[in-house]
């Protein structure tokens, strides 16, 4: 998940404040293709975890289902790739006792929503990803109790 | 050597060069930060409260976190050179869900009124995505979004429920 250092979070927006008064906005240079292409980045990391958690748990794979749903409401472009540590984890996912594969899957697919989120100018895309990056949170934290780990990690440890 | 001082002085006197261009933009999203902060603060304090009260460690574990989602919050603002403050005495009387929990009497109820507020506080977070400009401050409050929805399947879990509560998803 996201490790922002006090000193990181404090020098990016003592600097995004200096931008902003000089010449820009302090929000991510948007990628070609605009918030469809960010939209179909996430549309194909949810659809890689929906064939993963189809292999685990169903329930969770219909939630993916809906997320993927969703965002091609959104407009989300088709034809796009999910993030290849995340291909590379859910390969390694071929049934209910690959969890830990799975959990991997989920952290890669967080950072990748995380990195996305700041891409998207729509107010609802955006509100629309933040939804899937907490709903992702969730599932790692599902995994984790199967796995009989601590369901609460502390996405701030040591960074503050 | 770029220092902390130094950047966060640099980043000031230029807000106060261009003033109308700076606050327009900022403006936009400190009021939902400070709104963050006075839900987290409420909630944070309340876990406290039936913490004691309950002897519980998942909501002492959770009083803990939250703690450090309000200051993860600040420290958002002090990078906008905005003096944030800190939490006031009494801040869970501050909203209904988080006073229910404060007042709980018993382990099974200050679950159950946690459950409640991370459901109330979880539409809070997500909402947040937009009116939020800062790339820094969209990415931390996602983290903490994050976090309650997994304090959420938790809870959930410590009530003998299905930890699987997630958020709504909708292209509104």
């Amino acid at each position: 998940v996201v490790n922002p250092t006090r000193r990181g979070l404090l020098g990016a927006g003592a600097l995004g404040a200096l931008a902003l008064t000089g010449c820009g906005d302090r929000s991510a240079s948007p990628p070609r293709g605009g918030d469809p292409a960010v939209l179909g980045t996430v549309l194909a990391v949810q659809r890689e975890l929906a064939g993963a958690w189809e292999r685990v748990d169903p329930a969770v794979a219909e939630k993916l289902h809906e997320h993927v749903a969703a965002l091609q409401e959104a407009g989300a472009a088709p034809g796009r790739a999910a993030a290849a540590d995340v291909q590379r984890a859910v390969a390694r996912v071929r049934g209910s006792g690959d969890r830990a594969a799975l959990l991997e899957a989920e952290k890669g697919a967080g950072a990748a929503l995380l990195s996305a989120l700041p891409q998207v100018r729509g107010a609802s895309a955006r509100e629309l990803v933040m939804s899937l990056y907490a709903a992702g949170a969730q599932h790692a934290s599902l995994l984790l109790i199967d796995l009989g780990r601590d369901p609460l990690p502390d996405a701030f440890a040591g960074t503050l | 050597v770029i220092t902390r001082r130094g950047l966060l002085g640099a980043a000031a006197l230029a807000v106060v060069a261009r003033p109308g261009v700076a606050r327009a933009a900022i403006a936009s999203e400190t009021g939902t930060i400070f709104e963050l902060i006075r839900v987290e603060d409420a909630a944070g304090a309340a876990y406290d409260l039936a913490a004691k009260a309950t002897g519980s460690p998942v909501l002492e574990r959770i009083a803990r976190l939250d703690e450090r989602h309000g200051h993860a919050l600040r420290v958002g603002l002090e990078s906008l050179t905005i003096e944030p403050g800190h939490r006031g005495a009494h801040a869970e009387q501050g909203d209904p869900a988080a006073l229910a929990l404060a007042q709980a009497g018993s382990r099974r109820e200050a679950l159950a009124a946690a459950i409640a507020l991370e459901r109330k506080l979880l539409p809070v977070y997500v909402g947040a995505a937009r009116s939020l400009v800062d790339a820094g401050l969209l990415q931390t409050v996602a983290t903490i979004a994050g976090g309650h929805a997994q304090q959420l399947a938790a809870l959930r879990n410590a009530a003998g429920r299905s930890p699987l509560d997630e958020p709504g998803v909708s292209a509104r």
